[in-house]
């Protein structure tokens, strides 16, 4: 990241290149519709390039460049909250699936179908990228502990609807 | 005890196994990104930077001044021996009438004694209120 803040255009390459695909996995993950995972890996990248020169080398790139591509995500979020005019707002049809809709294929998309967004965020942060809580929590803008504290509210939530649905065959047999 | 830790370890193994593998890297992506940064020209600060030292600097002043009208309140804060209370004066025959009612000397102790404590909050006041400034600048 120091070459990228001289301004080497190599650096920068070699640096997109590592992080297209974890940019794609976790917009991927988060709900973006692949349609807009293009733009928002050229804004994150964009932005990084714009940063490198605030960049800390004391402290892991990845989480850092997750931090900037998340907020990418939640500016393209609000930006995209749609919108309805009161009159037409009995048309809109519901567009939430429910979970028995869902056919899943795997745990991740059982939670994603199961689990509000900011826990399910926080749940691939940890098991899908293997961040430390603390890099969580750099990441998400909490504390240490808050994050601990949401992890397992997150893991017994998962639980739980296992349990509901009468779910096994996501668990690994030991 | 140990079946809820032993769930929580297969839905931790089963999570991390589950997370999909990352794939080979998009070179039009990366290369339609590095276009894009070459035409975005050389690097800017970022902008939030700037208000954010600019703020930095302001809240340095805002203490020092803090500090400094404190400093100025506890020098002008008068002791309890300067802050003399006059009796207001009277008639000589509203005085006797008054001393039938009240003793002179418990109004004038209990005076002083309002007068040292107002003295003893404004010295703790401004103390605190350089402590404050003090953590604000440090």
């Amino acid at each position: 990241m120091q070459a990228v803040a001289a301004g080497d255009e190599r650096a920068f390459r070699t640096i997109a290149a590592a992080l297209e695909p974890r940019l794609e996995r976790f917009f991927s993950q988060l709900g973006v519709p692949k349609t807009d995972r293009d733009d928002l890996f050229q804004e994150s990248c964009l932005r990084l390039y714009h940063a490198a020169g605030s960049y800390d080398p004391q402290r892991p790139f990845l989480p850092w460049a997750l931090t900037v591509a998340r907020r990418v995500m939640l500016n393209w979020h609000r930006a995209r909250k749609p919108t309805v005019p009161l009159e037409e707002a009995g048309d809109v049809p519901a567009r939430q699936r429910s979970p028995s809709a869902v056919a899943e294929s795997d745990i991740w998309q059982f939670a994603r179908a199961r689990l509000p967004a900011e826990t399910y965020e926080l749940l691939w942060l940890c098991y899908g990228e293997d961040f430390e809580p603390a890099e969580i929590a750099a990441v998400t803008g909490r504390t240490g502990v808050h994050v601990r504290v949401l992890l397992h509210r997150a893991r017994a939530a998962l639980a739980q609807a296992m349990e509901k649905a009468g779910e096994t065959r996501f668990l690994k047999r030991r | 005890m140990r079946n809820v830790h032993h769930t929580r370890e297969r839905i931790e193994a089963s999570l991390r196994q589950a997370a999909p593998s990352l794939r080979a890297a998009d070179q039009a992506r990366v290369d339609a990104v590095c276009m894009r940064v070459a035409t975005a020209g050389p690097q800017r600060c970022f902008a939030g930077d700037r208000p954010h030292a600019l703020n930095k600097h302001l809240v340095r002043a805002a203490a020092c001044l803090v500090l400094a009208l404190g400093l100025a309140v506890l020098v002008r804060t008068p002791s309890p021996s300067t802050r003399a209370v006059e009796m207001p004066k009277l008639s000589l025959a509203f005085d006797r009438a008054y001393d039938l009612v009240a003793t002179a000397p418990t109004l004038d102790a209990s005076l002083r004694n309002e007068a040292a404590d107002l003295t003893d909050d404004f010295a703790d006041l401004t103390i605190a209120i350089n402590n404050h400034a003090f953590s604000l600048l440090l």
